[in-house]
């Protein structure tokens, strides 16, 4: 019966273009600062910078896997920076105490279970998580500063450092988890029942509940997942430091937002993709990187990070109904 | 004919509303039924209880004969009964084969065996491609629904309710949101739904498109059942007449 309009034939295609041609426009926009960067500033182009640019991009590239899951659901967490904290310092006085492995576990439990907290209390009393998040923020981080007793947690701990920091020849270990949880969380993402799942229910509840799928149940997961990603990116955090400390990564929940959002992640869930995330991570280091370097401090870095937010979702989103160019 | 569905002095309160009142009909084998009344008249209510959203205050429903209860999606789906919903229950960012399998997907094995199983795409497409071409819709299956027009997108919806191979397929105002072409274009497609011996439950307000597809019609006023009438044998007047709850009058 339906057929196919020439019209309709451009909708297709620029809607199987579209979502890699958001992708590139984000790889040709991070190429385009570092050029600009390092014409600017001799600094950037450096083994040791670039290094360093991946190094800081890859807790929020951490924390934004499990961001991406959250969002393309159609929930949101803001309570990540306080639930790293706490697990970081929970984490420190376990491995000082009794040693890594106990630890790094206690780390895990600690942001799975705020994770699955955020969840249960989001679906079962229907309040939006992004109040119930606000909630758990401030109790994570105030828990964190009790917990720590407002006291940095030094670890000096080698088995843990080997796991969790260090390098691997020239390659930071931290870049390693990120890299091998990204392809883990993508896979599982696009490729199995749950990921599929993920994007139905964010982009209609109702469809995915009709359905026969249990939407609370994807919602909790999804929660769940971002919190134990808290809790990972915690154990790194101490890996890098080797310390924790209550008022670490303070806001850090507004810059994996943001790379989420910047990677092509609808905040009206249902779309979205890791590579867009870690390339929306990218690009807010490489921001943050060239503008300290050339001199502009943290405000300017905050200010022009909010209008590249503005700008990427202004231009994608400009007609709902094509594609983002 | 036999009946399918046989429904047996149903009720349905909610608080002091009396949305159904002792409701009994049978719905026979590959007909067309259509379901008309007034708003109000607890059509969307009856079919909420024989799809499981709902659950009756009293009464029974039988399906092939056998007692049944239909307690949610999953149990009315298990008895072979697929609804598609009038406001368009579908996911636009996701592929035409991905909403006909959508919580159905098909898993192909993953590098852990039966572990780890991966959704397998290319076997979703090839199947919806046949799905659609057996109901004669030109539609790539790969592509995200929110492409197509309202009509495609119902299609699509239908598809999906027939990915299962239901006995009965309930359609709730298919046509409600649609403009007069891509409302032919639905009916046409019921109309090949049932040459497929597909039982079909048609809810519309739309007295012409019932007269169109239906074999026969249940109307409801007011939550009671006023009468079931073969289409043949009523006018579009008459069965107005009933949908404001007067009683056929030849049949008094």
């Amino acid at each position: 019966m339906a057929t196919t309009s020439t019209s309709d034939l451009g909708k297709l295609i620029t809607d199987r273009l579209g979502r890699f041609s958001e992708l590139a426009l984000l790889v040709g926009a991070i190429v385009l600062l570092s050029g600009i960067f390092t014409a600017t500033s001799s600094a950037f182009f450096s083994i040791g910078n670039l290094v360093n640019i991946i190094r800081q991009t890859a807790i929020v590239i951490v924390l934004g896997l499990g961001m991406t899951y959250v969002i393309i659901s159609a929930e949101i967490d803001v309570s990540i920076g306080g639930v790293m904290a706490l697990s970081a310092v929970s984490a420190g006085l376990v491995i000082n105490a009794v040693g890594p492995f106990a630890g790094a576990v206690v780390g895990l439990l600690v942001g799975l279970c705020f994770g699955l907290a955020n969840g249960l209390v989001t679906i079962r009393f229907g309040i939006p998580s992004f109040i119930v998040t606000i909630g758990t923020l401030g109790i994570a981080r105030g828990a964190a500063f009790i917990v720590s007793q407002q006291r940095p947690i030094i670890v000096r701990n080698a088995a843990f450092e080997s796991v969790f920091g260090g390098t691997i020849g020239p390659v930071p270990v931290l870049i390693l988890w990120a890299l091998g949880l990204a392809i883990v969380a993508g896979i599982a993402l696009w490729r199995t029942r749950f990921g599929r799942h993920v994007y139905a229910t964010g982009d209609s509840e109702q469809a995915a509940r009709y359905s026969g799928i249990n939407t609370g149940r994807v919602k909790i997961m999804t929660l769940a997942l971002a919190g134990l990603a808290a809790g990972i990116a915690g154990l790194l955090f101490i890996g890098r430091l080797g310390a924790a400390r209550a008022d670490m990564a303070s806001g850090i929940e507004l810059a994996v937002i943001a790379a989420v959002i910047i990677g092509g992640t609808s905040l009206f869930g249902g779309r979205g993709s890791i590579v867009g995330t870690i390339l929306g991570a990218l690009l807010i280091s490489v921001i943050d990187n060239g503008l300290t370097l050339l001199g502009f401090g943290s405000s300017w870095q905050q200010l022009i990070r909010g209008l590249v937010i503005i700008a990427a979702v202004a231009l994608r989103d400009r007609d709902e109904e094509g594609s983002f160019l | 004919m036999s009946a399918v569905i046989e429904l047996d002095h149903i009720s349905k309160q909610f608080g002091q509303v009396q949305a159904l009142e002792d409701v009994s009909f049978g719905i026979e084998e590959n007909e067309v039924l259509a379901l008309v009344g007034d708003n109000g008249a607890g059509k969307s209510t009856l079919i909420k209880i024989i799809s499981g959203v709902l659950q009756q205050t009293s009464g029974s429903i039988y399906i092939h004969g056998e007692e049944a209860e239909i307690g949610d999606y999953n149990d009315a789906e298990a008895r072979g009964i697929e609804t598609v919903y009038q406001d368009l229950a579908i996911a636009p960012n996701r592929t035409v084969a991905q909403n006909i399998f959508l919580g159905n997907e098909i898993l192909e094995s993953g590098p852990l065996g039966k572990l780890l199983r991966f959704v397998d795409d290319e076997q979703m497409e090839r199947e919806a491609s046949e799905l659609l071409s057996r109901l004669e819709l030109t539609l790539d299956p790969g592509s995200a629904v929110k492409n197509f027009s309202g009509g495609e997108q119902q299609s699509v919806a239908i598809a999906r309710a027939l990915q299962s191979d239901p006995d009965i397929v309930i359609l709730d105002e298919p046509t409600s949101a649609l403009s007069l072409d891509a409302t032919q274009r639905v009916l046409d497609l019921i109309k090949r739904l049932n040459e497929q011996d597909v039982t079909i439950i048609f809810i519309s307000h739309n007295l012409e498109a019932v007269f169109d597809v239906a074999d026969r019609a249940a109307i409801l006023a007011s939550g009671r059942l006023v009468g079931v009438e073969d289409l043949t044998d009523v006018t579009e007047d008459e069965l107005v007449g009933m949908m404001m709850g007067r009683a056929r009058q030849s049949a008094d």
